[in-house]
């Protein structure tokens, strides 16, 4: 008993040793990555504080509930989940993916499934109206025209930041004569359809835009990855028909381990992009990588070179 | 140099703010080999502290506590001790023999040493039928038993017994009696308290009196009674708590 | 430390036969168990889920062994007063601990294998052959384990047991937050401040070293040398605790 207090003496001594560990520890976790940073995630640590080690868990039992709204068509709901599910678990590729994809395809398309009911209610309208008022609503008319018109140039053309500028100022230009127009006509059934329609266009916009940004932001948590990359090259290639784009995320996306379909968009990116050099350039890496591809990277580059354009 | 010595114990608990408690009072006591010595007080009178100052469960405040010339953490020493604690409790979730097992290895003694005393044990305090039962099924007449038993199992040369008859009838009074009384014609010094004045008459050969956390009476009962012109324990008692009372007021 | 031993054994023989702590243990079996229910997600989000909620309850439920197991390994001697025959035998007082410790070391063995067990036995199930991450995880979980017992074990040699077990659940949230808060404190320009919390950092048991799980379930690797440096910060972590627990120890009265 008498010398007692040198266990305690070795036991604050030992207290060294533990820090100089630690200290290589946390070396060790910020290099492997092992580590939440504080300086991109202060909302994290504040739900750290809650949660303290069982996020993954929180994460799961989230992305249940995003399933369940998934399969019941309950698209918006979804949203709130997700960026939650984003927020807990940054790291967990698989949100931020199909995240971007519910808000860039599925959401895209459900805002405009009202599209053909509010048309035929519209058409309805129509057949009552006298001579008179058929030239009054001569406007709705145009609007209508032009919201068709820009709702296939959408999905036909693209949106591009130039072609979306441009489609916001034409459905503006006519969101303002209708909104003269109704000035003068207070509650008229017409005159909400046709608003109600040229919502549809913006929505879509919005969610595709949405969509972008939600991989963006997946991105910056997760830049060491091609999956991002990759996510968003391919919706500016296939949704946004925004090729400069596509090809910018695409490249970034190679330059990370990844696999052969990655080399293959990029190829094609290329080509609509006009970068018809860049894409034989492409398909002839991608050939000597992947011989799976060989026959599809020939056919390519026979077209390429004869005709100037391979991707149909 | 006595077995077992203590040269002014003392033990004092500080309760928090200024508040003392005189547990011990500068004890001087002397216990020779094969005595059997009672040490009678009043509860709350030391007793217990007397004892767990000898064994290392407490620690002085000042003087000493020896036995066998060392001091109560000294490791050898206590393998020729046995103790049986007041109000025995033991782990509940063991069988006699388990229990006598478990204490018997602590002293280090071979499994086939541990086997026979345990048989030898068990028939000794009468509790052979009750091998297979776990101690929670006891009765406190069966714990008091197997808790001797397992002071006991080391085959000590001293046995320091805390209230030994708490919760007996009177047959396992005398069962006990008659035990201690053998146990020390076998040569073994035993040191025990109680406040069971009658069981400590026909045992004891020296008694100490404790009172408030003082030894105020030392020696063998015939000196005593006729010291004090007492005719019985009981009478002793008594007169002699007065006549430190009165010396010795309260504060 | 042959007796020490004798007094582990019993100390686990207590804990199989007291049944007190095969609640939590079965809790977490069952926990373990439901994350089988899900098997309407794609096979990947299902695998990460059994991975997420198994390494969660094997942590969570073993930490409550540790506490509880722990808790109750001094505390129960001294309230059912066995400590006062087991102190008169030839024993020192740091058999005591140690033994004790070695019990705790024990019990958390048995529970923590029959979880893995059960978990394993859940991902072959699935289909799924558990690569070395899962099992360096595993066993980073366990030394967390032995440490928060350890540290239990080394309260409850000085403080009541109602402390011990609010500062226990205490120890362990923060414990899980000290990476957090040692960022912060990077940031911080003041040099008490700074001070402060470096030297809180360092006492305070840094459980998060111990969490690489959130990696291992979306299949990144950790290397064998982060283990190893994790594993012996638990270690002498661990001798810290024991040893306090015996200074104390050597020092109560009962």
């Amino acid at each position: 008993m008498k010398k007692n207090w040198i266990n305690l003496f070795v036991a604050l001594l030992l207290f060294i040793p533990l820090r100089f560990l630690q200290v290589s520890i946390d070396y060790h976790r910020k290099l492997e990555d092992l580590e939440t940073g504080l300086l991109l995630l202060p909302g994290q640590a504040a739900g750290s504080l809650v949660l303290s080690g069982f996020k993954g868990l929180a994460a799961d039992l989230l992305w249940l509930n995003v399933e369940e709204y998934w399969h019941s068509g309950q698209h918006y709901k979804m949203l709130p989940l997700l960026e939650a599910v984003a927020w807990l678990q940054p790291t967990y590729i698989t949100v931020w993916a199909v995240g971007g994809w519910h808000m860039a395809y599925n959401i895209y398309v459900q805002v405009g499934q009202n599209e053909s009911k509010l048309s035929e209610e519209l058409e309805k309208m129509k057949q009552s109206w006298s001579l008179q008022e058929k030239t009054k609503y001569r406007v709705l008319e145009e609007a209508l025209a032009e919201n068709k018109t820009i709702l296939e140039q959408l999905d036909k053309k693209g949106k591009t930041d130039e072609l979306v500028r441009d489609y916001l100022n034409r459905l503006e230009n006519y969101e303002q004569k209708i909104n003269l127009l109704a000035e003068e006509e207070k509650e008229n059934k017409a005159i909400e359809t046709v608003k109600s329609l040229l919502h549809i266009p913006r929505n879509k916009i919005y969610w595709y835009q949405q969509g972008v940004q939600f991989l963006k932001k997946g991105i910056t948590y997760n830049p060491d990855k091609y999956d991002l990359y990759f996510e968003l090259g391919w919706t500016y290639y296939h949704k946004g028909m925004d090729y400069p784009n596509a090809v910018k995320y695409l490249e970034k996306a190679i330059k990370h381990p990844h696999p052969d379909y990655v080399d293959d968009v990029l190829a094609h990116a290329y080509e609509k992009n006009g970068q018809i050099q860049k894409a034989i350039a492409q398909w002839e890496y991608l050939m000597e990588k992947a011989p799976s591809f060989r026959s599809i990277a020939e056919r390519m580059i026979h077209d390429l070179k004869t005709k100037g354009k391979a991707t149909p | 140099m006595a077995l077992i010595e203590t040269k002014e114990l003392t033990k004092i608990y500080e309760l928090g703010w200024k508040k003392r408690v005189v547990g011990l009072n500068r004890v001087n006591l002397e216990i020779e080999q094969g005595e059997i010595f009672g040490i009678l007080g009043p509860n709350g009178s030391g007793k217990t502290t007397c004892l767990k100052l000898l064994l290392g469960v407490l620690f002085p405040t000042s003087g000493e506590a020896l036995i066998m010339g060392k001091g109560p953490l000294d490791v050898e020493m206590k393998k020729h001790v046995g103790f049986l604690p007041e109000n025995p409790y033991y782990y509940d979730y063991l069988t006699g023999p388990e229990l006598l097992k478990f204490y018997g290895r602590l002293f280090d003694m071979p499994l086939a040493t541990i086997r026979k005393r345990t048989e030898e044990l068990l028939n000794l305090v009468g509790l052979a039928e009750a091998k297979r039962l776990a101690l929670r099924h006891y009765s406190k007449g069966m714990l008091e038993r197997i808790g001797l038993a397992a002071s006991l199992i080391n085959d000590p040369e001293i046995l320091v017994l805390d209230e030994p008859t708490t919760g007996l009838d009177p047959i396992g009074c005398k069962e006990t009696r008659d035990l201690l009384l053998q146990l020390n014609k076998q040569g073994k010094t035993i040191l025990l308290s109680s406040h069971f004045l009658s069981e400590v008459e026909r045992v004891c050969s020296r008694i100490a009196i404790f009172h408030r956390g003082n030894l105020i009476e030392l020696g063998t009962l015939k000196d005593l009674l006729g010291q004090y012109q007492a005719s019985t324990l009981e009478d002793l008692f008594v007169k002699s708590i007065e006549k430190f009372d009165q010396q010795n007021p309260v504060q | 430390m042959r007796k020490a031993w004798v007094i582990a054994l019993n100390t686990f023989k207590e804990s199989l036969r007291k049944r007190t702590l095969y609640i939590v243990l079965v809790f977490g079996l069952v926990v373990i168990g439901a994350s089988k229910f899900f098997s309407f997600l794609t096979a990947q989000e299902e695998l990460k889920m059994i991975q997420d909620v198994s390494f969660s309850a094997i942590e969570f439920f073993g930490a409550l062994i540790a506490i509880f197991g722990a808790l109750g390994a001094i505390s129960s001697e001294i309230e059912k007063r066995t400590i006062y025959t087991l102190l008169s035998k030839p024993i020192t007082r740091y058999h005591f601990v140690i033994g004790k410790f070695i019990g705790q070391i024990l019990i958390l063995l048995v529970n923590f294998i029959l979880l893995c067990l059960f978990f394993i036995g859940l991902l072959l199930f699935k289909k799924f052959t558990p690569h070395i991450e899962i099992f360096k995880a595993l066993f980073l979980i366990f030394a967390e384990l032995l440490l928060i017992s350890s540290i239990t074990l080394a309260l409850a040699t000085f403080t009541s047991d109602a402390f011990n077990i609010i500062f226990s659940f205490f120890l362990y949230i923060v414990g899980h937050l000290t990476s957090y808060g040692r960022q912060l404190m990077e940031r911080t320009e003041n040099i008490i401040l700074k001070g402060l919390g470096d030297m809180l950092y360092t006492i305070v048991p840094n459980y998060e070293n111990f969490a690489i799980r959130d990696k291992v379930v979306v299949g990144v690797p950790v290397s064998w040398q982060y283990v190893g440096k994790t594993f012996s910060y638990g270690v002498i972590y661990i001798a810290i605790a024991i040893l306090i627990a015996i200074y104390y120890f050597q020092k109560r009265e009962v």
